[in-house]
């Protein structure tokens, strides 16, 4: 018998887990049934002896979980799908550059007449990989500097260090991820950080520094996500100018929180979806664990996509949310939910509307948006198959309401608040994937509905982000 | 804010009267301000009250973060934020209540120069006390000024305050001193200022000004803290005329109103 | 006062001591009944590794006298100061007016001629050594000179001496003491020097050191210039600048405010503040001759030390001295003591224009030529040393592998080694 190189399967692409592995991506590998195979193929066959080559600081113990189901593969077909999909495993882990399979005879004293041995000819990544980014925003320059050890204790651990150096502010933090052995799914993070970022709507300034631990894990089709988190903020204004009460809002404080998230995610891509939903649930518990900052805050995302005709989708989309205070403390500006720009309802500018204070918006307590949008591939389809099917157009419509609500009224009068007063916008543009992480939006917007305070953006309106509306 | 914006903004702030909801904020009086900011603040009261013009105080923990400048206390008046002693005359003159008219222009520079003799010494000396002796601040200073926020932060908080102010009295050169020095300086601070009121009432005679309001403040402050030690009033009590100047003003802006 | 033995006069040696360096001024006075320090202006003219060069060659002559020196910043770190040991070659050679602004070093105790109280002629006068400020040295004038019933501080312009750990206060004992320039003053007028001090430090002095050393112009075309010309070479590429630092830093603190930087909005505050107080002095001065009548005290040493700095020296930015020269008070008060207790500066101030051109290009040339052979020598040195490292990296390698290859060689060595050892010992 010859041997049998798995090689020709598609290499997957190198993706570190905190990306995801998207559908998009992986497609069902097209195993050729060569005229041999099929003889082969209901002949049982034994695997013998896995061997792993070119294993490092990997632990053993790690990949046996990985490779198992190799053993129980009962003909030839089956040892090379089940060879495949330990290989899928084994380069999901983040720590192989690359992964070959390679499926012999057995050899030796006690090879079986139909003994096979799979032998996984690794490859594993460097003991640390750097990365240097610079990034322009907004009148400010930042240099990111990332340091990254993957596999650093030999069971797929990761630590990863950030650190961006900005014309403005410097911020940087550190990671350290640890999988459950053979349930990669099942995995703990913890996290040290000190971020500062400036909020021009709010003219607010916030430095945080935190730590926090997460352990995520799969249960039936969602992914769950329980984490607490311990912050201390330091809130300050950005200018002098700035309004009397935002500077009430300046100062320390400590937050402390729990929170839980849950995701069911079926959609194909997450940037531009043919179809499949999204439904997200957070909530955010503060002040039971300590800190001085104590409320509960629920937040929900759903997202519903249809193939139409022509290679159109549509789209439709609701975000919702509600802090409630716990205790006497009003909430932080730091907590409130914000609004508006190109990522959530066009046609207004970033985070401009609902509750403001002499220019300076200090968000609200609850918040709803709605998003439809029908999206086509470019009019008459150039670069198809290539670089044009990177590109799409959309209509979009999109509504939603920012407020503060009164608790004591109940709720009939919550919605009633919501309902008045509603922001709303419509209009056309461009969409530009950028690879399966982030998309650029150029669109021509006209707002409707709009508040006095409110901060629009009327006519062309462009957009960069990782989660729209 | 380009300056002439602000003056644009001080002009414009000229033209309104004082309103009648001008707030003063400062730290929480019971349980967090320290002796130099209850000082600054009571002085800064003083002067309104020598001026007539009515004044809420409100008790803010972040009181020193909201402070455009960072420091205690600040006034909130119309649409203008504005911090310290010095800044706050300035403030209220524009609005044409001044208490300096009177003086001649020696008489002026005198009375600015005996406001940064207060400020430099004897603020610095009460911060060298609160931050700098080892006792007072493992006792009043960091467990007051971190009362508000809960651990671990209030450690953090109060450790950077101690550092910051250390790291201060180093570059201006009171690290190297002694206790026994910073008394002996607020001894000399207070002779001189004895000196200088002698037998009169007020520093100029028989009108207060912004130097009377800032001396009443300290001294006042000082000899009506409790202290690890009480030798910082027992310097200022031995100048007989400075603790009837004190009872004084505090009979005469304080106690009328309050009851 | 010169009909009493001693006679210390217009002694501006501030900062003299230094907590390492006990003030050498007076301990080795108190033993001469006759010796005048006078026209001294060697502040901070040592420093902790350089011995001070002024005063042992004057020793050696007579007539020699420091006058006109110029010898701003004359002291840093590990720099001998090199003006004066040429100088004092030259008979004619006068170290006078020393305006010895900004000689603010760090760790330079300033010993001044300790030397010289061996001398009767020594004068210590009209010292203007404003701004003296050192890191380490407390500005302590004489502590010792106290006891002293004859010695007067007059026309003391000690200003801005504050350092680091010094409390900037001129002689806090000479406050209590009847013996200094302050002894004619009441009791409440000096108080209101004191007043007036603490005005200098709180709204002049963040300004004073704004324009020397942060606003960027006055600090690289003046202040460094000065630092580095008078030190000798590898300090002078990174002293300047941390010294800078230092000053920043002291600022920020002084202002509370973290992130501090030059800028026109700052420039402005503390110009505003610095202005307010010139006028506020201006306003005391009126027309008298000093702050209380006709004769000095420590606050008239203060103020002049602390305006002279920016009355004379010629700086890009100079907005604080145009405002200075439009108060015809203090200009002339300063002028006045300049006259008084610098008189030689005054007359000599034309002729001094003539002949400081040479003697200047000679200062320096002297360093410059000293820096250039240096450079020469170590560029060489650079060029030999890599051109040896690369060749030596090579044969090291091969030494190494041979080493490896044939151990025999190692032991033989070994062997060689201890008898060597063996030699050694015998």
């Amino acid at each position: 018998m010859g041997t049998v190189h798995a090689r020709s399967l598609d290499p997957l692409p190198m993706q570190g887990p905190e990306l995801g592995v998207h559908a998009d991506d992986i497609e069902a590998p097209d195993i050729e049934q060569h005229p041999n195979q099929e003889i082969l193929e209901n002949k049982d066959v034994v695997v013998q002896k896995v061997h792993i080559d070119g294993l490092g600081r990997t632990k053993e113990d790690l990949l046996t979980y990985e490779i198992a189901e190799v053993f129980r593969a009962k003909n030839l077909i089956d040892v090379m799908r089940r060879s495949h999909e330990a290989r899928q495993k084994l380069l999901r882990l983040g720590i192989f550059r690359k992964v070959e399979v390679v499926i012999d005879t057995s050899r030796g004293e006690d090879a079986l007449p139909n003994g096979l041995d799979v032998t996984f000819e690794v490859i594993e990544l460097r003991r640390m990989t750097g990365s240097y980014n610079t990034m322009v925003g907004n009148n400010e320059g930042s240099m990111v500097l990332g340091v990254k050890l993957p596999n650093v204790l030999g069971r797929a651990e990761k630590m990863t260090f950030q650190f961006s150096y900005g014309t403005k502010e410097t911020s940087y933090g550190l990671s350290f991820f640890k999988p459950q052995p053979g349930h990669f799914e099942r995995n703990i993070t913890l996290n040290a950080y000190n971020v500062t970022g400036q909020f021009p709507w709010s003219s607010l300034r916030e430095t945080d520094r935190g730590i926090s631990g997460e352990f995520s894990f799969p249960l039936w089709k969602t992914s769950q996500t329980l984490k607490w988190e311990g912050v201390w903020r330091e809130l300050g204004c950005l200018a002098r100018t700035a309004s009397f009460a935002v500077r009430e809002e300046s100062g320390h404080s400590l937050k402390s929180s729990l929170s839980h998230a849950m995701v069911i995610d079926t959609r194909n891509s997450s940037i531009i979806p043919k179809k499949g939903g999204l439904l997200k649930i957070h909530q955010e518990l503060a002040g039971y664990t300590g800190g001085d900052a104590s409320f509960l805050k629920e937040d929900f995302e759903i997202q519903l996509n249809k193939t139409l005709f022509w290679d159109s989708v549509l789209s439709a989309s609701m975000w919702g949310g509600l802090l409630l205070p716990i205790g006497e403390k009003p909430t932080s500006i730091a907590d409130r939910f914000y609004l508006g720009g190109p990522t959530s309802i066009r046609g207004f500018s970033m985070y401009s509307m609902g509750p403001q204070s002499e220019g300076d918006y200090l968000g609200g307590e609850a918040y709803w948006a709605g998003g439809l949008h029908l999206y086509t591939p470019l009019p008459f389809r150039p670069g198809k198959g290539g670089f044009g099917d990177l590109f799409r157009t959309h209509f979009f419509l999109n509504a939603g309401n920012l407020c503060n609500l009164n608790y004591g009224e109940g709720p009939r009068a919550h919605l009633k608040k919501l309902a008045e007063c509603i922001r709303w916008s419509y209009g056309l543009g461009i969409v530009l994937r950028l690879g399966n992480i982030a998309r650029l939006e150029l669109n021509y917007c006209i707002p409707m509905g709009v508040q006095s305070g409110d901060r629009i953006c009327d006519g062309f309106q462009f957009g960069a982000g990782i989660r729209f509306l | 804010m380009s300056l002439a914006a602000d003056a644009f903004v001080s002009q414009i702030s000229a033209a309104e009267p004082w309103p009648e909801n001008a707030t003063l904020y400062q730290p929480l009086k019971e349980d967090q301000i320290l002796l130099s900011d209850c000082a600054s603040s009571l002085a800064v009261q003083a002067y309104l009250r020598m001026c007539g013009l009515p004044v809420q105080v409100v008790c803010r923990a972040n009181a020193e973060y909201m402070s455009p400048s960072g420091k205690i206390p600040f006034i909130h008046v119309g649409n203008q934020v504005v911090s310290e002693l010095g800044p706050i005359v300035q403030f209220t003159k524009a609005k044409g209540h001044s208490l300096s008219d009177g003086l001649d222009d020696v008489q002026r520079a005198e009375m600015k120069a005996y406001m940064e003799l207060v400020n430099n010494m004897l603020l610095t000396a009460e911060l060298y006390i609160q931050w700098c002796d080892d006792a007072t601040a493992t006792e009043i200073s960091r467990p007051r000024y971190s009362n508000p926020y809960s651990w671990p932060l209030s450690n953090i908080l109060a450790y950077q305050k101690q550092w910051e102010v250390r790291r201060k009295m180093n570059a201006i050169g009171w690290g190297g001193k002694n206790l026994e020095q910073v008394y002996e300086d607020v001894s000399q601070c207070c002779q001189a200022l004895s000196q200088r009121l002698g037998t009169q009432p007020y520093f100029f005679n028989k009108q207060p000004t912004e130097l009377d309001a800032l001396v009443f403040g300290h001294l006042f402050t000082i000899l009506t803290t409790r202290l690890t030690s009480a030798e910082l009033a027992e310097r200022i009590k031995s100048n007989s005329n400075l603790l009837s100047f004190c009872r004084r003003i505090e009979q005469t802006y304080f106690e009328d109103k309050s009851s | 006062m010169h009909r009493r033995t001693s006679v210390l006069r217009g002694c501006t040696a501030a900062h003299l001591s230094s907590e390492d360096a006990p003030p050498h001024i007076c301990p080795q006075r108190m033993h001469r009944r006759t010796s005048v320090l006078r026209g001294c202006t060697a502040a901070h003219l040592s420093s902790e590794d350089a011995p001070p060069h002024i005063c042992t060659q004057r020793m050696h002559r007579r007539t020699s006298v420091l006058r006109g020196c110029t010898a701003a910043h004359l002291s840093s770190e590990d720099a001998p100061p090199h003006i004066c040991p040429q100088r004092m070659h030259r008979r004619t050679s006068v170290l006078r007016g020393c305006t010895a602004a900004h000689l603010s070093s760090e760790d330079a105790p300033p010993h001044i001629c300790p030397q010289r109280m061996h001398r009767r002629t020594s004068v210590l006068r009209g010292c203007t050594a404003a701004h003296l400020s050192s890191e380490d040295a407390p500005p302590h004038i004489c502590p010792q000179r106290m006891h002293r019933r004859t010695s007067v501080l007059r026309g003391c312009t000690a200003a801005h001496l504050s350092s680091e750990d010094a409390p900037p206060h001129i002689c806090p004992q000479m406050i209590h003491s009847k013996y200094n320039a302050d002894y004619d003053l009441s009791a409440k007028e000096g108080a209101d020097s004191l007043a007036f001090i603490s005005l200098l430090e709180e709204k002049l002095m963040p300004a004073l050191i704004y324009t020397f050393w942060v606003e960027p112009k006055n600090y690289v075309d003046v202040t460094r210039r000065w630092y580095a010309e008078h030190m000798p070479f590898p300090f002078n590429f990174f002293l300047p600048g941390r010294m800078q630092r230092t000053q920043l830093e002291k600022l920020r603190l002084l202002r509370g405010d973290e992130s501090l930087e030059a800028g026109e909005e700052l420039e402005k505050e503390l110009f505003r503040d610095a202005t307010e107080c010139m006028n506020l002095l201006s306003q005391r001065l009126g027309s008298q001759k000093f702050f209380f009548g006709d004769s000095p005290s420590s606050l008239d040493a203060y103020v002049f030390g602390h305006l002279a700095p920016i009355l004379k020296s010629k700086l890009p930015n100079g907005k604080l001295q145009q405002h200075l020269k439009s108060l015809d008070n203090l200009t002339n008060f300063c002028t006045n003591i300049l006259l008084l207790y610098f008189p030689r500066d005054g007359r000599e101030s034309s002729s001094q224009k003539t002949s400081s051109q040479p003697e200047g290009g000679d200062f320096d040339h002297v360093p410059n030529k000293r820096r250039k052979q240096f450079m020469s020598v170590l560029v060489a040195l650079g060029a030999m040393l890599s051109y040896a490292l690369l060749t030596g990296m090579v044969s090291i390698q091969h030494a190494h592998q041979e080493a490896l290859e044939e151990p025999p060689d190692l032991q033989t060595l070994r062997a060689q080694d201890h008898e060597e050892d063996e030699e050694e010992d015998g």
